[in-house]
Parts: C-alpha cells; sequence; structure tokens
C-alpha cells in the first residue's frame, strides 16, 4: 500500500513533539522574564568607540558602529547567569592594574620568493590532487584539533581574560552519530576583572568532555555527503554558499559577507571530516577567489611543521580581524586557522581594550593535528 | 525605556513561545532553553534590523543558535561564548509533550524516515508542518524564495511518502516471514 502526499502531512503533524498549544503562556513565565532582563542588561549596540577617530580602519565603520565584540556581548550575559565564587578561588583580586594578558605570539612567515595568492593557492591544488587518500578505513571520519582560545568574559564594567587550551578528538559516522572528546586545559587567567566574570571564564576548563552523538537525547551531527560536492570551483563556490542545499553547515556567522561563510563552510569541512584529495584541489581553488586575499609568507605551525599562510582581513566577527589559513605546503592539506584582533576597542569604562590584549593579539588558534578514517568511535585511524 | 527596549519586549513576549517550540522540536529540552537565550540575545543586539514580520528572522538566528550549539559540541571552544540559563525549568506540560515524543521518536516508523532525509528537507517539513508556516514565511525563515521553497516542500513530501511506502512494504514483508 503506498502513502500518498497528503497522508505525509497528516501522519507528520500527529507527531509533532511539541503540539500547539503546548507552550502557550510561556513567556510569562519567571523563566521567561529572568530571561528577558538579562537579556536587556547587555548593551544592544556598541557605543561609539574613542578610537574611531584614530585609526584608518575606522573609515569603513559603516558595518562596525553598531558591532560589539561577540564573545564580550555573550559571555556579559552569562556573567548574569552564573554565581559567586569564594573569595579564597580568587587570589588576583585587588592587586591594582593588571597587565595586558599575554597572549601568544603571532606565526611569523618569510614572504620571499612566493608569487600572489591566487597562484600560490593554484600551486598548492595541483599538488592536492595527486595526493593519496587519507590514512585509515572505517565508517567514522575522525578529526583530531588542538585549539586555543582567549576567553574573556565582560560584566559590570570589568573583564577577566584566560588563555584557555583544548586538545579535541572527533569521530562521526555518516549518519551523525558518533563520539567527541575534547580536553579543555588548565585556564592561564590573565587578568581577573571580577569574582563573576572569572568564574564564567574558568567554567569547564582543567577537565575532559565526553559527548556522544545520536544518544542520551543529543542530536546527531550528520557528516556532509562529499560526493554530491562538486570538484569544479565554479559549482563548488556555489555549493558552499548558505541555502543552496548540498552542505548541512550553517554559515558563521549570520549576517557575514558571503566569501565570509564560504571560507567558514571551507573550514568547517576540515573541522569535521575527511577530505579527499581531489575536493581539497577545488576547495583551494575557490579559496583563492576570497577578497582582499594575499600571501603571508613560509613558516611553521603552532606544532612546529613546515606551513605557507594565506590571510584576509574582516570584520564579521564583530571587530576588525586578521584571518590566517596555513596549508602544508608539500599536500596543500589545511594544517591550521588563526585569528587575530587587529584594532584596538576601548572600554569607556576601564580605558583598555576590551579584550585587555596589545593589539595585534591572536585570540584563536586551531591546528588540525590528524585526519582520517576509522573503524570505531574509540580510536584514531 | 527607549525604543529599542520596547520593541524588543514587544518581540520577546509575542515571540517567545513559537521560538522555544522550534528549539524543543529540534534540539530537545536538554539545549531548548540555551538556543532560545543565544537567539533573542542576538536579536537583542540586531534589533534595528528586525523585519517587520520578524518571526521568520527569529527561527533563522533559531536555527543557527541550533547549529553553533552542535559546533561547541564538536570544537570544544570559546565555552563562554553562549548564554547559559541554568536548568530547563520549564512548565511541565511542554517537556513532558517533548519528551514523549523523543521516546515515541525512537521507533516511530514516520519520524525514522523523517530522519533519513536531507536536512534541508527536514526543515521545509517541519517548518510548514510542525511550524505551521506557510510557504512565503517558511521561505523567509530558511532564507530561500517562496517559488524555490514551494518546490522544496513538494520534493520532500514526495521523498518522504516514498519513504513511508518502502518502509510499510518492508513491515508487510516481515510480518510475512513471521
Amino acid at each position: 500500500m503506498s502513502v500518498d502526499d497528503d497522508r505525509v502531512l497528516a501522519l507528520l503533524a500527529e507527531r509533532n513533539p511539541v503540539p500547539p498549544g503546548a507552550v502557550a503562556g510561556l513567556a510569562d513565565s519567571p523563566d521567561a522574564e529572568a530571561l528577558l532582563e538579562r537579556i536587556l542588561a547587555t548593551a544592544p549596540r556598541p557605543q561609539p568607540f574613542r578610537w574611531a577617530r584614530r585609526f584608518p580602519l575606522a573609515g569603513m565603520a559603516g558595518r562596525r558602529r553598531g558591532v560589539l565584540v561577540a564573545t564580550a556581548v555573550l559571555v556579559a550575559a552569562a556573567v548574569l547567569a552564573v554565581g559567586v565564587v569564594s573569595p579564597l578561588d580568587v587570589p588576583f583580586l585587588g592587586r591594582g592594574r593588571p597587565a595586558l594578558a599575554a597572549t601568544p605570539p603571532l606565526l611569523s612567515f618569510d614572504r620571499s620568493e612566493l608569487p600572489d595568492a591566487k597562484t600560490l593557492l593554484g600551486r598548492l591544488a595541483g599538488r592536492a590532487a595527486v595526493q593519496p587518500p587519507a590514512p585509515g578505513s572505517g565508517a567514522f571520519d575522525y578529526v583530531q584539533v588542538q585549539a586555543w582560545s582567549l576567553d574573556s568574559a565582560i560584566g559590570g564594567g570589568q573583564t577577566t581574560s584566560a588563555l584557555v587550551p583544548a586538545l579535541s578528538e572527533t569521530w562521526t559516522a555518516p549518519d551523525g552519530s558518533g563520539r567527541s572528546r575534547t580536553v579543555r586545559g588548565h585556564a592561564e587567567v590573565e587578568r581577573v576583572g571580577s569574582k563573576e566574570t572569572l568564574k564564567a571564564v574558568l567554567t569547564g576548563t582543567g577537565a575532559a568532555e565526553v559527548t556522544v552523538f545520536g544518544e542520551g537525547g543529543t542530536s546527531k551531527l550528520p557528516l556532509v555527503d562529499l560526493s554530491r560536492l562538486s570538484t569544479d570551483p565554479r559549482v563548488l563556490a556555489k555549493q558552499l554558499l548558505r541555502n543552496d542545499g548540498t552542505l548541512s553547515y550553517d554559515p558563521d556567522p549570520a549576517g557575514a559577507p558571503v566569501w565570509f561563510q564560504r571560507v567558514q563552510n571551507v573550514i568547517a569541512l576540515y573541522r569535521r571530516q575527511v577530505v579527499p584529495p581531489r575536493l581539497q584541489a577545488a576547495l583551494l581553488r575557490v579559496l583563492a577567489t576570497t577578497p582582499g586575499l594575499v600571501v603571508l609568507g613560509r613558516g611553521r605551525d603552532r606544532v612546529g611543521r613546515a606551513v605557507v599562510a594565506v590571510g584576509f582581513e574582516s570584520t564579521a566577527h564583530g571587530r576588525p580581524a586578521r584571518y590566517q589559513l596555513l596549508f602544508d605546503p608539500r599536500s596543500g592539506v589545511l594544517r591550521g586557522v588563526e585569528e587575530a584582533v587587529t584594532t584596538l576597542m576601548v572600554n569607556p569604562q576601564t580605558g583598555r581594550d576590551y579584550l585587555n590584549v596589545r593589539i595585534p593579539a591572536l585570540v584563536e588558534s586551531e591546528t588540525i593535528l590528524a585526519s582520517g578514517h576509522a573503524h570505531s568511535d574509540r580510536t584514531p585511524p | 525605556m527607549s525604543d529599542d527596549e520596547q520593541r524588543f519586549r514587544v518581540l520577546y513576549r509575542q515571540h517567545y513561545a513559537r521560538v522555544l517550540a522550534y528549539a524543543l522540536r529540534r534540539v530537545g529540552p536538554d539545549r531548548a532553553q540555551d538556543v532560545v537565550a543565544e537567539a533573542f540575545l542576538v536579536a537583542w543586539r540586531h534589533i534595528g534590523k528586525a523585519p517587520a514580520d520578524p518571526l521568520p528572522w527569529l527561527y533563522r538566528l533559531a536555527r543557527n543558535a541550533a547549529a553553533n550549539e552542535g559546533r561547541s559540541l564538536r570544537r570544544g571552544v570559546r565555552l563562554q561564548e553562549r548564554v547559559r540559563v541554568g536548568a530547563v525549568t520549564m512548565l511541565a506540560g511542554a517537556l513532558a509533550a517533548s519528551d514523549h515524543a523523543e521516546r515515541v521518536g525512537e521507533t516511530d516508523w514516520v519520524l525514522a524516515a523523517l530522519r533519513r532525509l536531507s536536512p534541508r528537507d527536514q526543515e521545509a517539513l517541519r517548518l510548514t508542518v510542525w511550524e505551521d508556516l506557510d510557504v512565503a514565511t517558511a521561505a523567509a525563515a530558511m532564507g530561500c524564495s517562496p517559488a524555490a521553497m514551494k518546490v522544496r516542500v513538494h520534493r520532500a513530501r514526495r521523498r518522504l511518502a516514498g519513504l513511508l511506502t518502502r518502509s510499510q512494504a518492508d513491515g508487510s514483508e516481515a510480518s510475512h516471514e513471521c
């Protein structure tokens, strides 16, 4: 017996997990009211920054006005939601004017004897296309990423900043089931603003977290069907845009320029799954079309591997930043991504940068250590 | 109270329940309130850009927030970049309904077939059937044209019908074997 189209809708409607009316009136609940007040306690949009007339980049400010450090805004609300830690846990409070956060130095590169970015990525694409398949076999895509970030919590005009390293391993089956294990290292607190902001920054550090996808109520995280992605760069560039229907990933962040979303989707592919050589070649040719892309040069990544780097600037994450993409010069494989803020944003209440850093400052680094296929979600390839 | 705040309060109270239902249907009760919080926080940041009919826009923000949740799980970094609202303490009715649906969904043949569709097809059907949106509003929520949405819903419905038909046939054969 066949199921006709109309019957499909009826069957689906019967299985609505939250039937109409189930949430009626919840907007008036105490939880909803409390959330509303917490959100309203954060700034809706930034005030004009004092640096706006001092820095050339401020000339771009049509977009930038109305932009606040994303981390800061979101964390401000987080800070409002956390409790207060014991003074014994806060040895740094009250020690006078704090030093700037000692963020890791930016990577250095040698630009000599390299062509322009488009030519360079074209050469890398040629090398990528003839690489052997990724190591290992099995149904699971395995990716190991070493990450580092400057986590800052801002609340009540106070900022706490901490350097937080993390090592994550993710095993994902094609249907989105799988497992991840993240070891978040001990935070190196650079500056303490208040007990509340310190508590917010330290939440979850110094611990390992295992998440199983598709079990225990956790959503599955399906992989992109790479066989549907074209190796023709012109077609692939369109597929990498949102709403094409090919990618299941959503762009980050919403409202960013199309080219930025495309780059983010490329990075997301590498972050989650094993990218075959010919597709890597096409991705490199797509990346070569990124506006403002420049060659940074040859150098070493955070674990000492030889890389060649390209970079671009964007305000898509809330404040002017420089993004660096690091590639293996022999295979064209994406080795890592770094983000550095490039322009001062002064907190009017403190007279210092919101993130308490010396500009330019690295705020996030991801190094892809390994990528391959595995037979189980317990072992690497 | 500023005009922005007044506008946001109205928007929040009018649409909180529907955004919550949207989140519950997609990420379950454990994560729904975080998704709602992040969606409305972003809405507050961009209240000046809120369209006259903000519901599709809010759904898009919630969808991005749900995706960010997944990304956070995968990457294990940027843990501070979302609103933490503590334990879910919403009214029991909504949670019970959602919990029940999750339990049923583990074995339900219709939901199992739905999960076999592409994420975009699933979303198209959920928006039009569960969220009860018309094609134009669902299109706005997914960021595509109404024409494209109409085609997607039609195809998704046919694909789901095909899967259900095959599922029934398989079940029938299995019962004969027994």
